[in-house]
């Protein structure tokens, strides 16, 4: 009987997890390094006191139409390696890359433009629970040398 | 319960039930919608590019607005604000440049896309022209501009609509009645429209040379002024309907264009 209950709790000692343990999250984010709005999941890839590394990779579209409403989306991919450190209040500062691919016309024929940006990422992140809030100023040198100043604010719920 | 259903039922057919509009104008009684350069102000795709102006006229629309300046070596190109870093990755004016040294110029109003600063004829090889209406909003900018000046740039307008057969389908808006004037010198059935800073100078103006029309923000304009016009034979074309409220009012006062900011809206809204 014992031997039963034991085993029947075994698997439960593995899946429970407090909210310091779990190491990925899912993040909207409004602005941010995806322009306008962007959806991205972290993990936490390494930890050692209050430090810790993530990866977030991310996506976002502005248009899922192209010029001739035909369903052509513009593409938005931003994938940042970002150093964090603190415990409940935390700060962040990061670094990235932004795929980008959109429909233009160009020489009468409609075509897919890429382009890559690099971002970075400076922010004051919150957690409480199962929940993360953060601010961020997010800046990026896009094609043509352009720097561009930009922010975010993002809502995010951990989870495994 | 098919009592209920019966209701459920009444509510969906009449809650479906189109708008329509006892439209009494100049124009037949019919509105022509244009997009106010392309799809309008706040969309992604940047005002007055290709993308933008495809889009728009994609939809059941009659055309599109844009804005016209010239370079340096007369192409006419499609752009609204005086400076190119307001809006591209250039610094300076249009008409301080070649074509040779803007045609790389790109949009990047919006992070991580670009578009090309595009010239009328590029637009033109692209659409039946026939099929619809533009508006050349004629933007005037150099620092002094000169009957020279003027002449040059109305020259090289009327050369281009000329060379397509389109003297009916163009309409030709300016804030400046000398420019104006010209246009009409080389084609009397031109449709010049006035876009003056308040509708009396407007009327007033109008009158005074002879042009087609009046073309205003549709908050500068009230119904009375509209049938004011059209007693006059002045075809009213209305802008910044930016809201859906806004176009409807364009239409409540009668206009006989409207260019809209809400282009899918306006599309579906009237036929």
């Amino acid at each position: 009987m014992k031997i039963l209950v034991f085993l029947l709790c075994f698997p439960f000692c593995f899946i429970a997890q407090t909210e310091q343990t779990k190491k990925n999250s899912i993040q909207l984010d409004l602005g941010g390094v995806g322009g306008y709005a962007g959806l991205h999941l972290e993990n936490k890839f390494f930890q050692k006191s209050n430090f810790s590394l993530n990866a977030r990779f991310g996506f976002s579209t502005y248009k899922l139409q192209d010029y001739e409403r035909k369903f052509n989306p513009t593409l938005i991919l931003p994938a940042s390696f970002i150093l964090v450190y603190g415990k409940k209040f935390q700060f962040e500062l990061g670094t990235g890359i932004t795929f980008s691919s959109f429909v233009v016309n160009e020489l009468n024929e409609k075509q897919r433009k890429n382009a890559f940006s690099l971002h970075q990422i400076l922010s004051i992140r919150l957690e409480k629970e199962h929940w993360l809030y953060k601010l961020s100023f997010t800046p990026m040198m896009e094609k043509n040398k352009r720097f561009r100043p930009w922010f975010g604010f993002t809502v995010g719920k951990k989870l495994f | 319960m098919i009592k209920y259903i019966l209701l459920c039922f009444i509510l969906i057919l009449f809650s479906c039930k189109k708008e329509s509009f006892n439209i009494q104008n100049l124009n037949g009684n019919k509105i022509d919608k244009l997009g106010h350069a392309g799809l309008g102000i706040g969309d992604t795709y940047p005002m007055n590019s290709l993308e933008s102006i495809l889009h728009c006229l994609s939809y059941d629309m009659d055309g599109s607005e844009f804005d016209v300046q010239m370079t340096k070596d007369s192409v006419l190109v499609l752009y609204h604000d005086e400076f190119l870093e307001s809006k591209t990755n250039f610094k300076g004016k249009i008409n301080q440049f070649t074509w040779e040294e803007l045609k790389n110029v790109t949009y990047t109003i919006t992070p991580h896309l670009s578009y090309n600063l595009v010239r009328l004829q590029d637009l033109f090889d692209q659409v039946d022209a026939k099929k619809h209406t533009f508006a050349f909003d004629i933007k005037l900018y150099p620092e002094l501009y000169s009957n020279a000046y003027l002449k040059t740039f109305s020259n090289q307008v009327y050369q281009f609509i000329s060379s397509q057969n389109l003297e009916d389908k163009i309409m030709i808006e300016s804030q400046d009645t000398s420019f104006l004037n010209l246009m009409e010198q080389k084609n009397a059935n031109l449709k010049t429209f006035f876009y003056p800073p308040n509708f009396d100078e407007g009327l007033s103006a109008i009158l005074k040379h002879g042009f087609y029309g009046i073309t205003i923000s549709v908050d500068d304009i009230s119904k009375e002024q509209v049938e004011l016009a059209h007693s006059n034979q002045i075809f009213v074309c209305l802008w910044n309907t930016h809201s859906k409220k806004l176009n409807k009012e364009a239409i409540l006062k009668n206009a006989d264009i409207i260019e809209t900011d809400k282009v899918e809206y306006l599309s579906k809204l009237i036929p």
